[in-house]
């Protein structure tokens, strides 16, 4: 399976190749045949130690596999060179054996669970993954739906991969280094892509799958769902914030490294993630008021634009930015109450500085905006119209009032919640929506004795 | 001022653009006082500005924060919003409306009457009853009192789109076999397209007719291309396409811009179709990303400068992409999100009424 893909160039090695549903049906019975010989009998110890293989490839700065995707990526996804090689270790340093390990443990209570019986509450119990898991990657982001590849080989499914066809390269290319390492495994993965809205090959892809897991905008996961007979589980449209609060604003230098912090994760992959911040909260009352933590907030993005520059960006996202940049300045003289700091040619990175606490969405690639807070009670109101697309906050706090803050932001309909810098580096054990990973894609046996 | 403007809209040969530009934008800047703060804050005056290039333009989204206008208005126009939405709607604050009227009616008769004749006028645009501040109605309004023959009218209102009657006043039309101009919202005409499918009708307007379209597919309505649209217009209307000419306009500007095709058709030029500007009017395209001038031919966003605005803002930055062409630009597209110009949503609406 491993060279399908590989096979099948046009114009570039990568060049999505004109499947039917004929040729897919036959992509789907070799897989589930290799499932059978290679994956069904395997145990996870070594499913588990496969795959890291294939990630210490990608950990390895001198693997042809990472040196062709830092060669190859910023073309294909328009971020900066800098950022692909700063980002892919990031990517992949989560699937290392140990946490892969341990979010077995954690999450079906024994590593041998997908192995064996193991002792359950009244007798045992085992897991069993489904045969065929197929997955639609929205390819926003590089590695994103990456988790999902590695969950489906550990419950010892075969899994399809429909890449985006704007954004093939990673998953290709990963595919291909698990085939190096090990070639039944990556006999059981098949990344593959067509033109979306292909009814004939689309069924071909879903009717054969137990689960299919999606990521994409609403509209299109809606679509999906429809044509999917079995387990559907989508990744939709999601935002993400910061919230800083008031106790934690005292010193300018320890306020600069939070500035810094909440402007990291805002520049990684260019802003483009559900996890990525769309504004920051600001609660009032401290030593550094919401205004004067844009300006340093402004001065960490200026910072970061130089180590990490921001990518190429559609002709729509440029516009898109000056037109909030326009608003906000004819506002300004108009006499609202506002300020915009902002990159001084170009659209690289924006910041305004904004007293009305509404929440509004950000049109991306490193434009924030600043808000005031006079409580942390006032976000359940402010969230709410958000609260079904709501997803990580990056939360600077007291630990004493970490609990009751986060009891609060969960409260709001946030699943996630991390320290500023963090947001775009979650655990393994990260409950993606508010669900859980493996446990969701298994099947329980239970024995009674 | 307005009357220098004037003597040029009248007699354009006479002009020169480059330095009437920058004596409107001295006065702009004098008498605009908004406009004067946004210069000042890029350290722009009429004495550091020495090219009508480099003269600051002020986004579209201006027009809803603050009234850019150098007097008291004679007249406000406002950008399109539905009853529905909560948006901000845009202002025109026009002090002289003598302006806008040469300027639409000069530029209209160029492009859509060169033969220089008199036309009924079926307008597929809300009547000023329906909409008293929109500037395309305005302009309806004065080219059928200027050149409309008798039974012109208007088959939007504030009751909705009237297609049935529209279809009436064409068949009528057909009969007497005196040619007429039909100045439609582009969607509505789609719309009547629609109508003519469903009804099984197909028209055949006398020789001579004419079409002007605008503000695009923006609506809700079914989307058209550019050549399915023109094929409509022949197979329902028998309308040939080098009859058929498109507007590009906009609430903030006293001035439109027109295709060629029948301008050229009437001087025997033979140029693809493409946006034309009256000579009071010049169009630079900048890049998105750097607002800097991109070289000819390359796409980017479209900046207008309108010496028919003289008594708002002349510079006018789009969020419309497109390129220069020969002697005039293309659009190539409104970016998704700017809204819906030109009564598209309007029209949704009304459309909903029905």
């Amino acid at each position: 399976m491993r060279s399908y893909w590989m096979n099948c160039s046009r114009s570039s090695e990568y060049a999505v190749p004109a499947l039917s549903a004929t040729e897919l049906q036959s992509i789907i019975d070799q897989l589930l045949a290799a499932r059978a010989q290679y994956l069904v009998h395997r145990s996870v110890a070594s499913i588990v130690s496969g795959l890291d293989r294939a990630v210490q490839l990608w950990l390895d700065p001198t693997s042809s596999e990472r040196q062709e995707a830092e060669a190859a990526l910023p073309a294909e996804t328009g971020l900066s060179p800098e950022m692909i090689c700063h980002t892919l270790p990031l990517l992949f340093q989560e699937y290392r054996a140990e946490r892969v390990e341990a979010l077995l443990r954690d999450e079906l209570g024994d590593l041998h669970a997908l192995d064996r019986f193991i002792p359950a509450l009244k007798g045992w119990r085992k897991a069993h993954g489904p045969a065929l898991i197929t997955q639609v990657l929205a390819g926003n982001l590089p590695g994103a739906g990456l988790d999902g590849v590695v969950f489906a080989l550990l419950v010892k499914s075969a899994t399809l991969v429909k890449a985006s066809s704007s954004a093939p390269l990673l998953p290709a290319l990963f595919a291909r280094s698990l085939a190096r390492v090990d070639p039944e495994l990556g006999a059981c993965l098949a990344v593959v892509t067509w033109p979306g809205g292909n009814v004939a090959v689309e069924e071909a892809a879903f009717a054969r799958a137990a689960i299919v897991l999606a990521s994409g905008s609403d509209e299109s996961l809606a679509a999906l769902r429809q044509r999917v007979r079995g387990q559907f589980i989508g990744y939709g449209h999601k935002v993400s914030f910061s919230v800083i609060t008031k106790e934690v604003l005292h010193d300018t230098q320890s306020v600069q490294e939070l500035a810094r912090k909440a402007a990291y994760d805002v520049v990684l992959f260019d802003q483009q993630g559900c996890l990525s911040p769309q504004l920051v909260y600001v609660e009032e009352g401290g030593g550094v008021t919401p205004g004067e933590f844009a300006v340093l907030l402004a001065q960490a993005l200026r910072h970061w634009q130089s180590s990490l520059p921001r990518g190429e960006i559609p002709a729509e996202a440029s516009i898109a930015i000056r037109r909030v940049r326009d608003e906000v300045e004819w506002q300004t003289l108009a006499g609202k109450e506002a300020a915009l700091y902002a990159s001084p040619s170009g659209t690289a990175w924006t910041i305004i500085d904004d007293a009305d606490p509404t929440c509004v969405l950000s049109p991306l690639y490193r434009t924030v905006r600043v808000k005031p807070l006079t409580t942390l009670a006032q976000l359940d109101t402010l969230l709410s119209p958000w609260r079904s697309h709501l997803e990580a906050v990056g939360l600077a706090v007291s630990p004493a009032r970490l609990m009751e803050a986060s009891a609060l932001l969960g409260r709001a309909g946030v699943s996630r919640i991390c320290p500023l810098g963090a947001m775009q580096m979650p655990p393994l054990s990260w409950r993606h929506g508010g669900r859980p990973r493996i446990a969701d894609l298994v099947r329980w046996v239970g024995v009674e004795a | 001022m307005d009357t220098e403007v004037l003597d040029f809209i009248r007699n354009p040969a006479g002009t020169d653009f480059d330095s009437l530009a920058l004596a409107v934008f001295a006065h702009q800047f004098r008498l605009n006082l908004p406009y004067q703060r946004f210069c000042l804050a890029r350290g722009q005056t009429p004495g550091t500005v020495t090219r009508w290039q480099d003269i600051p333009a002020v986004p579209t989204v201006a027009f809803k924060e603050l009234d850019l206008t150098c007097g008291p208005p004679e007249k406000i126009f406002l950008t399109s919003g539905t009853t529905r939405g909560q948006e901000k709607r845009g202002r025109h604050l026009v002090p002289d409306l003598r302006l806008y009227h040469a300027s639409a009616l000069s530029h209209f008769s160029a492009c859509l009457l060169p033969d220089n004749r008199r036309l009924r006028v079926l307008a597929l645009i809300p009547s000023a009853e329906a909409i008293p501040a929109s500037s395309l109605t305005q302009m309806a309004e004065w080219v059928m009192a200027e050149w409309g023959g008798e039974g012109s009218g208007y088959f939007i209102d504030a009751n909705g789109v009237h297609l049935d009657a529209f279809a009436d006043a064409v068949a009528r039309v057909q009969r007497e076999g005196t040619p007429v101009c039909i100045l439609a919202i582009t969607s509505a005409l789609v719309a009547f397209f629609d109508w003519c499918e469903a009804h099984g009708r197909q028209f055949a307007l006398p020789g001579g007719s004419r079409i002007m379209d605008t503000g695009g597919n923006k609506g809700k309505g079914r989307a058209l291309s550019r050549n399915g649209f023109l094929q409509s217009c022949w197979k329902y209307l028998k309308v040939a396409g080098y009859y058929c000419v498109n507007e590009y306009g906009m609430t903030e500007m006293a001035s439109q811009f027109y295709d060629n095709v029948l301008y050229n058709r009437f001087r025997h030029g033979n140029e693809p179709r493409y946006k034309i500007a009256p000579p009071w009017v010049r169009t630079l395209v900048v890049d998105p990303e750097t607002l800097a001038e991109v070289p000819p031919g390359q796409t980017g966003l479209l900046r207008h400068f309108d010496l028919a605005n003289c008594g708002s803002v002349m510079a006018i930055q789009t969020d419309d992409l497109g390129y220069t062409t020969r002697s005039g630009f293309e659009i190539t597209g409104r970016v998704p999100g700017a809204e819906a110009r030109g009564c598209a949503l309007v029209l949704d609406e009304l459309l909903s009424v029905q």
